[in-house]
């Protein structure tokens, strides 16, 4: 079943002209119209106040700040309007080190580099798809960062059914 | 004395255990899943099929986009070259241009030049030790990157690209330990 993406609201956010156009026709060939973008964190900020947007793709590099610091405002900022917005870093960032930093940022999915129509239209559905929940701990706030298999065998406190809803 | 397997557990340090005894579990308000139906989408296979075709658009002006980059590698190489004793204060200049030029080239059909641009983020990566011989061998990357982009290399590049892929791989295995 193809899901239908119609109604989504996607802030786009890359410093490269040419990747931000070629995205945004990735994303109008899924018939997502509705597309803001922004050529740095700072606009995205605003961007984001203003738009509202269901999904974020954003590029790691943003000259002068990053996409990782402006993943980390979503999150923390007291004056953020979508603390749970998800988000996709597009980036072509290989080392581990890295990869951990982007996740302990708050960053939902990754899209690796080079970007295709199908890496963009996997990562939509995949976010479309995630149920985790939130975890709120004094160092991090972001979505569940545990989503592999594992082999623990005791009571799961971050069950859907153990969670907090927010209102 | 440790046993084996508490020895290769990860240190639970006082923080990391208080963090998770205070760890909060939230069911996000609102859900993306909610503003998407499950009717009405477009057939995937043939959108993605056009949009691919996209690619092609915007490959025609890439090389006019990526020089700017081009540009700033061989200057911070220069620089770093006639100054190898300071090479730190080139190395972030090198290594942020190489990193703009690995990460678009793939996308707009150049991958012989995201795998060039690679290697020369490895050598420079901040976590590695630095050697003057290195600069030599970057010198030969920025050299080939011109080349690339001059040649118009798209994708694997021809029996040049080819020569010049298998040099590159067998490099990167000898000095960094990197396969495929």
């Amino acid at each position: 079943m193809a899901f239908n993406y119609g109604q989504l609201k996607v802030l786009l956010a890359d410093d490269s002209r040419q990747m931000r156009g070629l995205v945004r026709t990735f994303l109008e060939a899924l018939n997502i119209k509705k597309v803001e973008v922004a050529s740095d964190a700072d606009q995205s900020w605003e961007i984001l106040k203003r738009f509202n947007p269901d999904l974020i793709i954003s590029d790691w590099n943003m000259p002068p700040t990053s996409g990782l610091d402006f993943v980390r405002r979503i999150r923390a900022d007291k004056n953020s309007p979508n603390p749970y917005v998800p988000v996709i870093m597009i980036t072509a960032y290989t080392e581990e080190y890295r990869v951990l930093e982007a996740r302990d940022a708050g960053v939902t999915e990754f899209l690796a580099k080079p970007v295709t129509a199908k890496g963009v239209y996997d990562r939509i559905k995949s976010v479309v798809e995630d149920t985790r929940n939130f975890v709120r701990t004094e160092t991090y706030f972001g979505p569940d960062r545990r989503r592999g298999r594992r082999t623990y065998d005791g009571p799961d406190r971050r069950k859907p059914e153990s969670a907090k809803v927010v209102k | 004395m440790l046993s084996p397997s508490a020895a290769s557990k990860p240190a639970q340090t006082a923080a990391s255990i208080r963090a998770r005894k205070k760890a909060e579990v939230i069911r996000p308000p609102k859900h993306i899943r909610q503003k998407v139906g499950s009717t009405g989408g477009v057939e995937i296979e043939e959108a993605l099929g056009k949009a691919d075709l996209a690619v092609i658009h915007y490959s025609g002006s890439f090389i006019r986009e990526i020089e700017p980059e081009l540009e700033k590698l061989r200057k911070a190489y220069e620089a770093a070259a006639k100054d190898p004793a300071n090479i730190r204060k080139y190395r972030s200049a090198m290594y942020d241009a190489s990193h703009e030029i690995r990460g678009q080239s793939g996308t707009f059909g150049y991958p012989l030049a995201t795998l060039v641009a690679d290697t020369v983020c490895k050598f420079l990566d901040p976590g590695r030790e630095w050697s003057e011989e290195d600069l030599d061998l970057l010198g030969l990357h920025v050299f080939a990157l011109r080349g690339v982009f001059k040649n118009e290399l798209k994708q694997e590049g021809g029996v040049v690209g080819r020569e010049l892929t298998a040099v590159l791989k067998k490099l990167r295995v000898n000095r960094f330990n990197v396969g495929e």
